[in-house]
């Protein structure tokens, strides 16, 4: 499914969500935005892979919201959009990841699964199945993690 | 008594005569007058017979006739459009199709006007024409596509000239080895290693948007600026060459068109590496110890090429020792979906990398076989490239 942008509310803080594949097909242009905007939250959970040209696109996107000056939140990034952030840099320029989700792999009942999580530190190369109990490695490089942390400080600082 | 016709015998009855008797003169008369009536009438059926018969034997002949000038029109229908097939082959290998074209119609014209058919067939006029308008279409449409093709084969011999002539290349101490694989006729992908001087190799990977002529026409230009920025420029790290390759990007797609790409150059003396990437999915330093293979990405980040004039590139240094592999690959390898219809994924790829023996000299024969045996073809939509560094 070609992705899409949703506007869920616009109060102090707009709300938006974008699920689906990034590709070139995807219609990204952000909405009216009222003057009472003071922050803009960014829910990307439903985005499930970025190909090479939505990356073009996703760009394109942010830029604009982020030359509104108002500040950027992305909460709930799936791994596909982390994927892309540990090789180009302004994937997210400097916006905030407030939460992402990690994708686990468990070797002994051959299942996928992801889990939410809030600070790239407290990242674990292992953790409990959720389906079997057992334990469950971690589907990612540790590096993406950590090159996260470095990436928020650098923020931060 | 002689046997009687029986219309006689009612005659008979009707004017009072017996058969035995002689009649009187009136009714001898009135017999006569009657016999003589019915004799007319018989020549009157005769003649109106005679007659029927000629009028349905001209008709007969009117029909025969007009049959046989329908057979002869029809003939000359098939004529016209044995005609038109061979105007038509000749017209097919013409160098001219317009004029070539124009002598089709022209000579189908010519002899539905000779027949004298245009009017009385006009529908099979139109449909002849039709389909004979229906067949150029065609013939140009397949003109376009061998046109297209061999423009397609020109740019995919273009391509393969921007390739290493071959897949496996010594540099003194340091062997490099590629696999490229396009999803198409041409592809976006590209790789290539040189002497940047006589201790230190360069080694180029990259992946435009896309595959086909303009992600080719894309990647050419790309490989162009990099052999500009070290044979020219003499650019000595990879963060400036991304940069030449970068703006010369942007410069010719305006934004449309953004390559990822990493380039390196290790020196074979010092054994050491510097690497850096424009948006390229982190290469691996793969190094066997006592506690086994140790799979590890070097980080390294920078924008696509192509996305702004202003971006700048950084350098990662790296060391190597004798033994370790290093490994870039572009994201074809781990997005392509293998047998259970999921990403290759990178998973996969760091076990396949573990499980690479150490003496394996043909690595990436070794590699492209476990990627083209974890797949189904009909999934290869994108180009697959790596490229394996043995130091």
């Amino acid at each position: 499914m070609i992705s899409q942008l949703q506007l869920q509310s616009q109060t102090e803080t707009l709300k938006l969500t974008i699920a689906g594949e990034l590709t070139e097909s995807s219609d990204l242009n952000p909405p009216e935005i009222g003057e009472q905007v003071t922050k803009i939250e960014l829910d990307l959970e439903g985005v499930e892979s970025v190909n090479s040209f939505g990356v073009r696109t996703w760009m394109t996107f942010l830029k604009k919201l982020v030359n509104l000056n108002i500040p950027i939140d992305l909460v709930n990034v799936s791994h596909a959009c982390i994927n892309q952030l540990s090789m180009i840099k302004n994937f997210f320029f400097d916006c905030s990841i407030k939460s992402f989700f990690v994708p686990f792999y468990c070797p002994s009942c051959d299942v996928e699964f992801i889990s939410r999580q809030e600070n790239a530190h407290d990242v674990s190369e292992h953790t409990t199945c959720t389906h079997c109990g057992e334990e469950a490695d971690l589907d990612e490089d540790p590096g993406v993690y950590m090159f996260m942390e470095s990436r928020k400080n650098t923020n931060e600082s | 008594m002689p046997e009687m016709n029986r219309l006689l015998r009612r005659q008979m009855r009707r004017l009072k005569l017996a058969v035995d008797e002689v009649p009187s003169l009136d009714a001898w008369q009135s017999l006569l007058q009657r016999v003589s009536k019915h004799y007319d009438h018989v020549d009157e059926d005769r003649t109106l017979m005679v007659h029927a018969e000629n009028i349905a034997a001209e008709e007969m002949l009117e029909l025969q006739t007009a049959l046989e000038m329908e057979n002869k029109k029809v003939n000359n229908l098939i004529g016209v459009v044995g005609s038109a097939l061979v105007d038509l082959n000749q017209a097919i290998h013409a160098d001219e199709i317009k004029d070539a074209r124009k002598q089709v119609y022209g000579n189908i014209e010519r002899q539905f006007r000779e027949l004298k058919i245009e009017n009385e067939n006009s529908e099979l006029v139109d449909d002849l024409t039709a389909l004979i308008g229906d067949v150029f279409k065609m013939v140009d449409a397949a003109r376009e596509h061998a046109v297209y093709d061999a423009e397609l084969a020109q740019a995919s011999t273009l391509q393969q000239m921007l390739l290493p002539s071959s897949q496996d290349v010594d540099f003194k101490n340091l062997n490099i080895q590629g696999y490229c694989r396009s999803a198409g006729y041409c592809g976006g992908d590209i790789w290539g290693a040189n002497y940047l001087d006589d201790s230190k190799v360069l080694i180029l990977v990259g992946d435009v948007t896309g595959h086909g002529i303009a992600s080719a026409m894309v990647t050419s230009m790309a490989k162009a600026a990099f052999e500009i920025a070290y044979r020219k420029l003499n650019l000595k790290t990879p963060s400036e060459i991304l940069g030449v390759m970068n703006q010369s990007v942007r410069l010719a797609s305006e934004g449309e068109y953004l390559m990822t790409c990493a380039v390196a150059i290790v020196d074979l003396e010092s054994s050491e590496a510097v690497i850096s990437s424009a948006g390229h999915p982190s290469p691996f330093r793969i190094r066997s110890g006592k506690e086994g293979v140790a799979v590890e990405s070097v980080f390294c980040i920078g924008d696509p090429l192509g996305w702004s004039m202003a971006t700048t590139y950084q350098d990662v240094n790296i060391g190597l020792e004798h033994g370790d592999l290093l490994f870039w690959y572009t994201d074809g390898l781990i997005e392509t979906r293998g047998l259970k219809d999921r990403p290759i994924g990178r998973r996969n790829l760091i076990r396949w990398l573990k499980e690479l023996p150490a003496n394996q000299e043909r690595a990436a024969d070794y590699l492209s076989d476990k990627f083209l045996r974890a797949v189904k073809a009909e999934n290869i939509n994108d180009d697959v490239t790596f490229v394996v560094g043995r130091i």
